[in-house]
């Protein structure tokens, strides 16, 4: 009787826990309502108070309005969201639309996790639309087809602190001996000239590094894929960084192991002279610093005449494969690419739109957001594309150990260093 | 000659004292050194967790906050949803370790107490199955728990986390009902009882160390769970304690003083649990390994 009473007791147990399961799940609830909804996989939350998040939200709820249709939003940290969408793809149970970073466009070719949008652009969108794209080609593949669109650009630019050049009487470097020559003013043991992050711990230096090396007359990668960074040119950009910190002493060895968001800690927390930085942490940055205090100059170049390029990527719209909703996916992307939407966008976000006529608007000539001015016009002079194969990930990572070892042991010869790091990622992605 | 080390008048008593105070000095440097490295960044992270933004970075550091604030915290508390998310976690341990308990006793009670085919490779081969780790794990659970359709559900959690905890604790169970004595269980069967309640009235009470090692072992395994939550869930409502901290790493960068904040309000209470469950901790661990050596 009593082995009964016990197993009864275990029985009873498993089933209250079983009986749980759809009580506290709701991830697998089909939705009552009849309303149309698409699943958007996304990094913004919708309750998010930062400029993009509220922005977004903004444009998401006018859409429902106007066309009926609710976004379901399915948040998953930034950094995530490419795995996610290959995941989901991969295992049927892709979202409608989702979020895919810029930089990771070739690995998504790849893994065929997105619908070509040709035939919807063909149908529902004009010449003129087309035209009004800063950079159309981005989101286009070999194939011809166009698989995303943007939600906003990000490029590169040299931040610097005004206070300081003020203070020292300086102007803003436009070549590399200005800049090492800036830096040397305005270092200090607790404040230095300037500084990058060469950890591979968080590698991002694709972003920043590129201009450079493509300055100095050198690639990261060619034509067939090949990482070729130990040109004469590569050894010439990495020494750039190496005497930084072993010659001229305005960068600290610290480098070597310091990451990207440290750095740009630093440089808000009043830390640092100068450095390498993104648009999208314009406003963060301002916000902690001030406005006042930062000054954007493009990245210095070999003379005057010729600055760096800046790399441009940003976050896209794309629709995969799986979705179950293609047609009201496509509506929203359609919907977020109308100007006066692009528009509401951009200024609520502080982002660098990506329509002409909304970086036309006096909204981004006006004071209040010469950052995006400045942005715009240097992507339209200087912009280039992030070198982004499908083995980006490897790329950057392989990139980052060689600027790490480069800093960090100054008697090794530069290109020893290179042609090994060179060799290491054209093994591991098969081409060598 | 014998020397006695109580004797006063022994030389080797006048140099042991010394001796003694040096070793003793010695090992109290030593763990004071040890606590000091291992409280440094939570002490660290708790006077972040107190800084207003403009504070986090500055030079010099300030180890006690000059502009006091609870600031982070009621953005975590208050404005956020991290109640939620704890509730969540507490929801998810405590269920993961009832699962693991149970079926981890039974396990090691039938692997300790009867003989059977494949006793040893079924032990071993539970072992062999920690040896992948838990990242090798994910993937096959994502395909798993998509087709199964428990995807996004507090359920694949639980077991998953459950699944991961089992291994050890059988071993651990195993070796503790090998350190009580088998004449218990045969005077038991003499008084009539069964196996059944062998288990559950004579040998269960006698396992309150190791199930409060495993216990501990299992909130601190599900507590701490953090890719298997991320990668198997989805909805914001499902969200675990480590996977919401895991969003103050922004793209825009990392916000410090709600990351601290979080991490403090989700480490206080696996401390609470343990601190007091600490000394049943340690003799459930070594008297398993005697059992079992």
């Amino acid at each position: 009787m009593k082995e009964r009473r016990y197993a009864l007791i275990i029985v009873l147990i498993v089933l209250v826990l079983s009986s749980m399961v759809p009580v506290f799940s709701g991830g697998q609830q089909e939705p009552v309502q009849e309303e149309k909804e698409i699943e958007l996989l996304t990094f913004f939350t919708p309750d998010g108070t930062g400029t993009r998040q509220v922005g977004f939200k903004k444009i998401v709820d006018k859409f429902t309005e106007e066309t009926g249709i609710k976004v379901r939003y399915t948040v998953v940290p930034w950094n995530q969201v490419n795995t996610q969408l290959i995941l989901s793809e991969l295992s049927g149970n892709s979202p409608d639309i989702s979020f895919v970073e810029g930089e990771k466009f070739a690995l998504h070719m790849a893994e065929d996790t997105l619908r070509p949008l040709t035939s919807y652009i063909k149908r529902d969108m004009s010449s003129s639309d087309i035209e009004d794209h800063l950079n159309w080609n981005f989101g286009v593949h070999s194939d011809g087809e166009k698989y995303v669109f943007p939600i906003s650009y990000l490029a590169m630019a040299l931040f610097i602190r005004t206070d300081l050049l003020e203070a020292k009487g300086l102007s803003v470097p436009a070549t590399w001996d200005e800049l090492i020559a800036v830096a040397k003013a305005i270092n200090t043991p607790t404040t230095p000239g300037l500084m990058f992050p060469a950890s591979p711990a968080q590698a991002t230096q694709l972003n920043w590094f590129q201009p450079i090396v493509e300055n100095f007359g050198g690639k990261i990668i060619g034509e067939d894929g090949r990482a070729i960074f130990n040109s004469p040119g590569g050894v010439k950009a990495f020494q750039l960084l190496r005497s930084a910190i072993h010659d001229h002493k305005i960068t600290p060895v610290d480098a070597g192991s310091i990451t990207y968001d440290e750095v740009t800690d630093m440089f808000a927390a009043g830390r640092i002279g100068m450095i390498f930085e993104g648009s999208h942490r314009y406003l963060t940055i301002a916000s902690r610093l001030g406005k006042d205090k930062i000054t954007l100059a493009p990245i210095p170049g070999k003379d005057k005449s010729s600055p760096s390029p800046t790399t441009v990527v940003g976050w896209t719209l794309g629709i995969p494969r799986g979705s179950k909703h293609p047609e009201e996916a496509w509506e929203f992307i359609k919907y977020f690419n109308r100007t006066e939407n692009a528009l509401e966008y951009a200024k609520i976000s502080g982002e660098i739109p990506f329509l002409k006529s909304v970086s036309e608007d006096k909204f981004f000539v006006e004071d209040a957001s010469e950052h995006i001015e400045f942005f715009v016009d240097y992507i339209n002079k200087h912009g280039i594309s992030i070198a982004s194969p499908a083995t980006a990930e490897e790329l950057v990572v392989t990139l980052a150990e060689a600027i790490q070892r480069v800093v960090l042991e100054p008697s090794t010869d530069i290109q020893v260093i290179l042609d090994a790091a060179v060799k290491e990622y054209n093994q591991m992605v098969g081409l060598d | 000659m014998k020397l006695k080390m109580n004797d006063k008048y022994n030389v080797l008593n006048f140099y042991s004292v010394p001796r003694k105070l040096i070793r003793n000095t010695n090992k109290h440097m030593f763990i004071l050194l040890y606590l000091a490295l291992t409280l440094f960044p939570f002490i660290w992270a708790l006077s972040t967790s107190f800084k207003p933004q403009s504070e986090i970075f500055a030079l010099p550091p300030t180890y006690v906050p000059k502009g006091f604030t609870f600031e982070n915290y009621y953005r975590i508390l208050i404005v956020g949803e991290f109640w939620r998310y704890a509730l969540n976690s507490i929801f998810i341990a405590s269920t993961s370790v009832l699962i693991s308990l149970l079926v981890s006793l039974f396990v090691g009670y039938a692997t300790s107490r009867y003989k059977f085919i494949g006793k040893e490779f079924i032990m071993f081969f539970m072992l062999g199955g920690m040896a992948i780790g838990r990242f090798a794990n994910v993937i096959p659970l994502y395909f798993f728990s998509t087709r199964v359709g428990l995807f996004d559900t507090y359920f694949i959690i639980i077991l998953s986390s459950s699944a991961l905890v089992v291994p050890l604790l059988s071993w651990l169970m195993q070796g503790y009902f090998r350190s009580i004595p088998y004449e218990l269980d045969e005077a038991a069967k003499i008084d009539g009882c069964k196996s059944w309640d062998i288990f559950w009235k004579i040998l269960l009470p006698s396992m309150k160390p190791a199930i409060v090692a495993g216990a501990v072992i299992a909130t601190v395994n599900a507590w701490n769970e953090f890719i298997l939550a991320m990668t198997l869930t989805r909805s914001p409502h499902l969200r675990v304690l480590p996977v919401a901290i895991n969003f103050f790493k922004t793209e825009l960068g990392v916000q410090w003083g709600e990351l601290t904040a979080a991490s403090i309000f989700a480490t206080l209470p696996i401390v609470i649990f343990v601190i007091p469950l600490q000394r049943y901790f340690i003799q459930g661990l070594t008297s398993g390994t005697l059992g079992s050596s």
